[in-house]
């Protein structure tokens, strides 16, 4: 190839009958899993850069997770992992233009299953993409939920910069789940960690994730998601503490290399595409108010629960109680001139991730159908990192995790229909559970460790 | 000297304090006055009167001097998360929590200089050496990371002011028990305290903020072991 080339990453899920790309990953993949794991091409160096439990080694640990910095490193990340991909590609006698692929959950149907490459298990031979260690149903085909995989909301997200916003909060560079998750980051990205891991599966550990060859299909498709974003016009920070950051990663051979935040913003500086960046029908349905198109101020909390939820797998609820003195503005959030309204689930602690992702939910009525779900859903709280977060390594600070999700265009609908009056607000968290094939059965999950307790210390309401 | 106390202040004023602050102020700067803490200087191994108030104001002094920005980041969670015609109270709260622990921080260190030999520069070189074992144990660590926790803020009624106040005193014990040690180093320096004082409160900072938590104890545990072998010299010398 020469250096000229753009490569094209492609959906894995609509490759061409007859393409070879996943089968030379599964020999790729081989290829590195059978190097010296002192080797910074070998698969277990390449994912100890992520998390790693066992010892560290130079660059270890260096994931960016609950910070702005989320999709820069990823994208780093990945690019030079799929470089050495290539180069074992190649050295295998597989095509010198071999890309990563991604996995678009996004689109439902079929293509929220899991890639059968990944869940074969042929009996006679190894199949390096196959891991057993995932939530139960995923190697079955069953699919992830909507709610969790959808790419929507991240998508209509007007400004990057921001915990409700579409990159996450600006975070100290050299810090790890530091409570600034961006929506992206939550949803799709956290909920389908936790989806395709469970409760003990290498996806819903950020120690053990990228152990599982799926992992870099599924950040290629969050990479793939900030391009689209994008490709619509929106823009990146631009400030010089994130453009001028610099992350540091092993290239081809071992050798070390390092971009800046500014070096990656453009996929088409590190030569690669998407076969498309259109954005999915399902984000123009999302009416972003008009008060949420320009980066919001301070949010002031102006209401709470009035103590902790312990969420155990089974659905919870909660009511927020708005400040007498601040009624009359919550009443009128997301209207025009109104404020902007955002829900905090704040202070969440447990001992360990139960990989369970759950929809909230506004203000449910006692039996909701389909269409009350859709409609009062404001995103989604899982537990990627709960573990780092208690427990965090050396150089790195504890804090609890924190969600931030944007209900202005909610509590609009509800104070159009006279069920929201500014007062008080119900929160509903109800899990969200693998969708079974046709015919087969939802799978109840009665592991204990799905049933892991996770302590949601508040439950907020602020106005911005 | 009425720098780090003047920082207070403007922080303090910042979130509404304005008679709060002057009231503390005011009487941290009684207690802090250089006729106080010579008098911590001129009576070590005696607990005079003088030397009580003499070290419970160091005590609080040290708190301002060097806690002040390592404590930002815990303030401004309590600002942040509780109601804005509420932050005066809740602000207030956790300082009294966090300066609490400090006093009572203050009054183990008076105690102690009444049992601790008469020169300075011994007491000196004994808080040095003690500082960089310090450094290296495990409970540094651990006091280091529970800086960094926070805790659910109640909007309402007498349980969010509790509740904060107890944050406060949480926040400071971790703050003493990762610096405890440190802060036995200047008081017996006399005005070359006010530099290293300087230093130390740069070093907390540093420290809460690295990405190599070890590598920076240890380095400093290095640092405080040569100073205390430096002093032990100067000490030898000057008979």
């Amino acid at each position: 190839m020469s250096p000229e080339t753009q490569f094209v990453r492609r959906n894995a899920w609509t490759l061409p009958p007859g393409d070879e790309t996943l089968h030379f990953y599964g020999v790729a993949v081989a290829a590195m899993k059978a190097r010296e794991p002192q080797d910074p091409t070998s698969w277990s160096y390449q994912a100890g850069i992520h998390g790693s439990e066992k010892e560290a080694r130079a660059l270890f640990n260096e994931c960016k997770h609950g910070s702005w910095f989320f999709l820069a490193w990823h994208r780093m990340f990945v690019y030079y992992f799929e470089r050495i991909v290539r180069e074992a590609v190649i050295a295998a006698g597989g095509p010198a233009d071999w890309t990563l692929p991604y996995w678009n959950y996004s689109l439902g149907g079929q293509q929220a299953t899991m890639p059968v490459p990944f869940r074969a298990s042929p009996t006679a031979i190894v199949n390096p993409l196959y891991v057993s260690a995932r939530a139960k149903g995923i190697n079955e085909g069953h699919a992830l939920p909507s709610a969790a995989a959808s790419d929507a909301y991240a998508l209509s997200r007007p400004v990057y910069t921001g915990i409700p916003e579409f990159g996450g909060g600006e975070a100290p560079p050299n810090q790890q789940f530091w409570s600034q998750t961006g929506r992206v980051e939550q949803t799709p990205h956290n909920d389908v960690h936790n989806a395709i891991g469970g409760p003990t599966g290498l996806m819903a550990n950020p120690d053990t994730a990228a152990q599982d060859p799926i992992f870099w299909l599924h950040h290629s498709n969050i990479d793939r998601i900030w391009a689209v974003w994008n490709a619509q016009g929106k823009k990146d920070p631009e400030g010089p503490k994130w453009t001028e950051q610099t992350f540091k990663f092993f290239d081809v051979g071992g050798k070390p290399a390092e971009k800046t935040c500014a070096e990656v913003i453009s996929t088409n500086d590190l030569e690669y595409t998407y076969d498309t960046l259109a954005p999915p029908a399902a984000v123009a349905a999302i009416a972003v108010p008009a008060a949420v198109t320009a980066a919001p101020g301070e949010p002031e909390v102006i209401g709470a629960n009035d103590g902790p939820v312990v969420l155990t797998g089974q659905p919870a609820s909660t009511t927020v109680a708005i400040d007498q003195a601040a009624v009359d503005r919550a009443a009128t959030a997301g209207e025009p001139g109104g404020p902007n309204a955002y829900l905090g689930v704040e202070e969440i602690d447990g001992e360990r991730n139960p990989g369970t992702v759950y929809g909230v939910y506004l203000d449910l009525p006692a039996e909701p159908d389909e269409q009350a779900l859709q409609e009062r859903h404001v995103g989604n709280v899982s537990f990627f990192g709960l573990e780092r977060a208690r427990n965090p390594r050396e150089g790195e600070q504890a804090h609890k995790l924190r969600v931030s999700m944007d209900i202005s265009h909610v509590l609009a609908k509800l104070h159009g229909t006279g069920e929201w009056d500014g007062r008080a607000l119900t929160v509903d968290f109800r899990p969200l559970r693998l969708v079974p094939p046709p015919g087969e059965a939802e799978i109840a999950e009665t592991e204990a460790e799905a049933q892991a307790p996770v302590q949601i210390g508040r439950v907020s309401v602020s106005l911005a | 000297m009425t720098i780090p106390l003047l920082a207070w202040a403007a922080l303090l004023a910042a979130y509404g304090l304005q008679r709060v602050n002057a009231l503390g102020a005011g009487a941290a700067m009684q207690w802090c006055s250089p006729q106080a803490m010579a008098g911590a200087v001129r009576h070590p191994g005696r607990l005079t009167a003088t030397a009580v108030a003499s070290g419970l104001g160091m005590s609080l002094l040290m708190a301002a001097a060097a806690m002040l920005p390592a404590t930002l980041p815990a303030l401004h969670h309590v600002a942040r998360n509780s109601l804005r015609r509420r932050r005066r109270a809740v602000v207030a709260a956790f300082l009294l929590g966090y300066l609490a622990v400090w006093t009572g921080a203050g009054a183990l260190q008076v105690a102690a200089a009444a049992v601790m030999p008469a020169a300075a520069l011994s007491a000196t070189l004994l808080a040095l050496l003690l500082a960089a074992v310090w450094e290296l144990t495990p409970l540094k660590r651990a006091a280091l990371l529970a800086c960094h926790r926070s805790v659910p803020i109640p909007l309402w009624g007498a349980g969010a002011i509790l509740t904060v106040f107890r944050f406060g005193l949480r926040i400071g014990c971790a703050c003493v028990g990762s610096c405890w040690a440190l802060m036995l180093i200047s008081p017996g320096l006399g005005p070359a305290g006010l530099p290293v004082m300087a230093g130390v409160g740069a070093l907390v900072w540093f420290q809460k903020r690295t990405r190599y938590p070890r590598l920076v104890t240890r380095s400093t545990a290095a640092l405080l072991a040569g100073s205390g072998v430096l002093v032990g010299l100067l000490a030898g010398l000057t008979g």
